[in-house]
């Protein structure tokens, strides 16, 4: 029998081509979002596992620590570990060129003597005069020389035996070329801008002294790597990670979860608002074959072959638009990661500086067929979930009326109360739990309450239409007369119809509205925390990390009161990276007072300063549960330190880092050896000239690397500035998003209004018969698009707002764990009432062309 | 009603009574018996519900109170889907407008209960084209309901009603839609299927030329049947 029923299906799809289209269209938009961020998602993670490999080469573990990195001489310890044949160190830095482009460079610093056993390098043109070409990277160990890679030569115009003008901590240097290196492995790490050091020299000009960033190491054939791993555990200091390479690519892959769980909220969106151009659809579908329904049931078709009918219609159409979902999708990854570059932009907000660029250049997108095979499935099962109320409603419809003219068909039912106090009580439920359960609880639970207040809204959603469109009609009467009341009235009569496309524009719209909402009050909250963040009067920055010996003569200058040297690097807490900022605290808490949101002022200001006692971020505190009075143990490179937490800080302007510790420069130096500096912040004396003490602080360092020097003023706007663009750069794919929400909702409303006209062909065949002109009949339904529009924009405001204050409450707490402001932009609500009229009208104009050409003879005739 | 001494009974009312609310008593009290082959028409004047009793005799319809039995079995002890199913297997239905698949062509309409029983592609059309031929639209087979006369259409619905031999057709004012002569032409044409395949005919009209094709013809009003007259 499904056979036959199938085919009676498939001849109706047939007869109703742009239906069919609108609906597999409607799917395609929502599985192509789905399929293109899971490609998107695979590309970085792909890219992120070849990273590590490459730069793992034959390394069978690797030892990491945070950025800071550790000392040289555990390298010792580990060659003299059982189970361990080759070690090699190295470190990684970054800095900027004194080329025409100002390009940075990523520079590896290696020990060319041991580097070979670990990784081969494919070179061209290396001298081989003293028959070393079995190590090309030995000459390294000439003073002042880099090797580079060949795609940076490439596009430098550089050769073998040209200066390149670096900037370093230490000063400017100008390295020779060596030789290029043609390597393709080098040639795809940070988009081919490499350089090779030999370590010690890169140390010495790094202001590294003797820390290193990590060991590879190779592990002796027959011994079981674990127990490698488990001996030099025990043997190192615990702040030293030993991991194989992929658990290293597992903690950068961690790393990128935000960005990854967003980029999966966003994609269900998209699926949850073609889920109701899928059910608008089915449900015209079901309205339209009501008569041939109730024919098949005359004919001995039970309700549940009936149902069937209509899922099987629901699962093809969600197969086909989900496999053209499934292609456009690919080439959209493929496009997206072409026209952005990569994924750089929204990564750079989300990842620790120190993985960041090594994975600038994403492998390019490959097609997934397990992810396709998912979206197919997904796109089947979106349409069947969106089907499954019209294919109910299908099979409960009573023959005897079916059978009869269109006349005696009822008008639609709305829900009735006990279903609108479900959906009210869903959509308080929602609210209530939003408000009074704390961030803790967890991703999934705080989603499944915005969950709960969509479906809320959702059952609501045709009682409401109704009571919008009766709140209206007299306005339309008054307006445009009789047009206007028949145009109100087809929503009333037919309020499913119409609440399908109210849904597709409130959820739409809501997205729009809430997703502003949330950026622009993440953008003042983070904005107003980093400018409190900024002390003294003038701020200097290196084009790189500064060394001790390179700020001393600057604390020497006349007119400079104070400086506090702030050091930003990152360690391990537990399984997690952490911000670390390592500053003189008695200067930096003179100036932060207002910051401290917990803690004994007094009693901060007698202990951090001491090194008896440590700061952490409300973030930090939120995530890690730790309070005032609790001890913080962290694993250090040199030994285990535990102080205790002596007050919480207000650090939402870093809100996207899993936390912040701060410490006293004095204890850092004691545990991580490390003595560079990140910025600092100065005090001027009383009626110091700022111009005059600027120039003398470029003047001191003009032989070294070049410096910034800012009033804090001007920082605090030039951060204000770069939190934006970081923030925008962050939801550059909700902005898609909400582009594709707007699109979806407009297919919603043309598939609507072209539906509308079909239902109601006899009726506006009528009107014309009794005199109606093709302008009134065009007016009608044009005003029956901008009625629909109106209800769209009241309940996308009321779930707008709804969602915004949610998100102020949840999203925030998810991606930076803390709560922000309700922020609802008037402005964007006065933009939308018109945008949404001229979308509305604009998706009319067809619908509208149609009704006014339609033949009335045989529109009357039509049953 | 009954009609003691006859041949098998297929349709068989026992005090039927269809209230809608408590203001409109459609059917109130009907007792009726069809016997196999039997040619019935009822008439009335609109309201008089000759309707319900066609929809509660073919299982759309549920009585208030009675019973209804096709032959033998009653309606309304089975559940929704074996009353389909009886349906499926037991009556055909024709309609004054016809209700046919736009979508679908003549042949394509006709086979469709043979199909939806599971006789395949080939037999099912194969057999419609002789169903269609027989009703004398050879040469509109392929058209689709729309490029039809309402005449044709109406014998389209009758090859769709009878391709499966059902021992009941059930026709709710069949002529309505059509003029005199055409309306002529079906009754002929089922009179024809009465006497070839030997299929009861319960026939709803307003027709007054129709009881002429009929054995018997009951007038109903205000939901009772209040005369009788033998042809």
């Amino acid at each position: 029998m499904m056979r036959t029923l199938i085919f009676v299906s498939f001849r109706d799809w047939r007869n109703h081509k742009i239906r069919a289209a609108i609906t597999v269209i409607g799917v395609a938009i929502g599985v192509s979002a789905y399929f293109a961020l899971r490609t998107v998602n695979q590309s970085l993670l792909r890219s992120l596992e070849t990273t590590v490999d490459r730069l793992a080469g034959k390394a069978t573990l690797q030892i990491t620590a945070g950025e800071s990195g550790f000392p040289e001489d555990v390298i010792e310890t580990v060659r003299a570990t059982d189970g361990v044949t080759d070690s090699v160190a190295q470190i990684l830095e970054f800095c900027q060129t004194e080329l025409d482009d100002k390009a940075n460079l990523l520079v590896l610093g290696i020990d060319p003597e041991a580097e070979q056993k670990l990784r081969a390098y494919d070179v061209d043109g290396v001298p081989d005069a003293e028959g070393r070409k079995d190590a090309p990277l030995f000459f390294l160990k000439l003073p002042n020389t880099v090797v580079i890679s060949s795609a940076f030569a490439d596009k430098e115009g550089l050769k073998a035996g040209d200066h390149i003008p670096i900037v370093m901590p230490t000063g400017k240097t100008d390295l020779r070329i060596l030789y290029v290196l043609k390597d393709e492995r080098v040639d795809s790490l940070f988009g081919g801008r490499v350089g090779i050091m030999d370590i010690h020299t890169a140390q010495q000009a790094f202001g590294r002294g003797r820390n290193i960033d990590r060991i590879d190491l190779i592990t002796k054939r027959g011994i079981e790597i674990e127990s490698v791993r488990q001996r030099l555990k025990q043997r190192l200091p615990a702040g030293l990670d030993v991991e194989r390479p992929q658990q290293r690519s597992q903690q950068v892959e961690n790393a990128t979860t935000i960005v990854r769980q967003g980029f999966l909220v966003t994609s269900l969106m998209a699926l949850i608002i073609s889920s109701f151009l899928i059910f608008n659809a089915m449900s015209i579908a079901v309205n339209q074959r009501w008569k041939e329904t109730g024919v098949l049931r005359a004919l001995g078709v039970e309700r549940r072959n009936v149902r069937r009918m209509f899922l099987y219609d629901a699962s093809l159409i969600g197969l086909i638009g989900s496999g053209l979902g499934v292609l456009a999708g690919y080439y959209i990854a493929v496009a997206f990661a072409r026209l952005t570059g990569g994924l750089l932009p929204i990564l750079s907000a989300a990842m620790p500086s120190s993985t960041l660029p090594i994975i600038a250049q994403p492998a390019p997108p490959t097609f997934n067929p397990g992810f396709a095979v998912e979206s197919l499935a997904l796109g089947v099962i979106t349409a069947l979930i969106s089907a499954w109320l019209p294919a109910r409603a299908a099979s409960r419809l009573t023959p005897i009326l079916a059978l009869h003219n269109i006349e005696t068909r009822q008008m639609e039912a709305t829900l009735g109360w006990p279903r609108l106090a479900l959906g009210a009580f869903l959509v308080i439920a929602g609210l209530v739990l939003v408000r009074f359960t704390s961030a803790a609880i967890g991703t999934v639970l705080q989603l499944g309450y915005l969950v709960l207040i969509l479906f809320g809204l959702i059952i609501m959603l045709p009682r409401v239409s109704c009571w919008i469109a009766s709140a209206i009609r007299p306005l339309a009467g008054r307006a445009f007369g009789s047009e206007g009341v028949f145009a109100i009235d087809s929503i009333l009569v037919a309020p499913r119809r119409a609440s399908a496309t109210v849904g597709a524009l409130m959820v739409g719209l809501a997205f729009v509205f809430s997703i502003w909402g949330f950026i622009q009050s993440e953008k003042e909250v983070l904005a107003s925390s980093y400018e409190r963040t900024v002390n003294g009067d003038l701020q200097v920055f290196g084009a790189a990390l500064m060394t001790q010996d390179f700020v001393e003569p600057i604390k020497a200058v006349s007119g400079i009161a104070s400086v506090d040297r702030t050091l930003f690097t990152t360690t391990r807490y537990q399984d997690r990276m952490v911000a670390l900022i390592a500053s003189d605290m008695d200067v930096w808490l003179r100036h932060s007072r207002n910051i401290l949101t917990l803690g004994d002022y007094e009693k901060v200001r007698e202990g951090v300063p001491a090194g008896e006692g440590v700061l952490i971020s409300d973030i930090f505190a939120a995530r890690s549960g730790l309070g005032v009075g609790d001890v913080l143990t962290l694993e250090t490179p040199l030994a285990k330190l535990e102080r205790p937490v002596l007050g919480i800080v207000d650090s939402k302007a870093m809100a996207w880092l899993e936390g912040i510790v701060y410490l006293d420069r004095k204890l850092y130096l004691q545990y991580w050896r490390d003595d560079r500096v990140s910025w600092l912040s100065i005090d001027l004396d009383s009626g110091a000239d700022f111009t005059a003490v600027k120039d003398e602080i470029e003047r001191t360092v003009s032989r070294g690397q070049p410096v910034f020097v800012q009033t804090s003023d001007e920082v605090r706007h030039r951060g204000r500035e770069i939190i934006s663009r970081n923030i925008d750069q962050f939801f550059a794919f909700f902005y898609v998003q909400m582009f594709i929400a707007t699109f979806v909702s407009l297919i919603g409303l043309i598939n609507t209004l072209v539906i509308s006209v079909w239902d109601r062909k006899r009726e506006l065949g009528i009107v014309r018969a009794v005199g109606g002109t093709r302008g009134q009949i065009a007016k009608i339904v044009m005003l029956e698009a901008a009625a629909i529009g109106i209800i769209g924009l009241v309940t996308g405001v009321v779930k707008g707002v709804i969602d915004t204050y949610a998100m102020s409450r949840t999203a925030a707490a998810i991606f930076g764990g803390y709560s922000i402001p309700f922020y609802f932009s008037g402005k964007l609500l006065a933009l939308s009432v018109p945008i949404v009229l001229i979308v509305a009208l604009g998706a009319s104009w067809w619908p509208a062309r149609i009704a006014a050409r339609a033949n009335v003879v045989s529109a009357i005739g039509s049953e | 009603m009954s009609q003691p001494g006859r041949a098998r009974t297929i349709v068989q009312f026992e005090g039927v009574r269809r209230h809608y609310g408590n203001q409109v008593h459609a059917l109130d009290g009907v007792n009726l018996e069809v016997a196999l082959s039997e040619r019935v028409a009822i008439m009335g004047p609109s309201g008089s519900g000759k309707s319900t009793l066609l929809h509660l005799a073919c299982g759309l319809d549920e009585p208030t109170s009675g019973s209804v039995k096709v032959d033998g079995v009653n309606l309304f002890d089975l559940d929704d889907d074996s009353r389909t199913r009886l349906r499926r297997e037991k009556i055909g239905m024709i309609f004054q407008t016809f209700n046919l698949l736009a979508t679908l062509d003549a042949i394509e309409n006709v086979s469709l209960p043979l199909r939806l029983k599971g006789l395949g592609w080939r037999e099912s059309a194969k057999r419609a084209e002789a169903m269609i031929e027989r009703v004398g639209l050879r040469d509109r087979a392929r058209h689709k309901p729309d490029e039809l006369s309402g005449g044709e259409r109406q014998r389209v619905a009758i090859a769709r009603a009878l391709i499966f031999e059902p021992p009941l057709l059930l026709a709710d004012e069949p002529t309505g839609n059509l003029d005199t002569a055409t309306g002529q032409e079906i009754l002929t044409l089922l009179d024809e299927m009465n006497r070839d395949l030997g299929i009861t005919i319960l026939l709803v009209t307003h027709n007054e030329a129709a009881t002429a094709h009929c054995d018997r013809a009951l007038t109903l009003r205000d939901g009772r049947i209040v005369g009788e007259h033998i042809g």
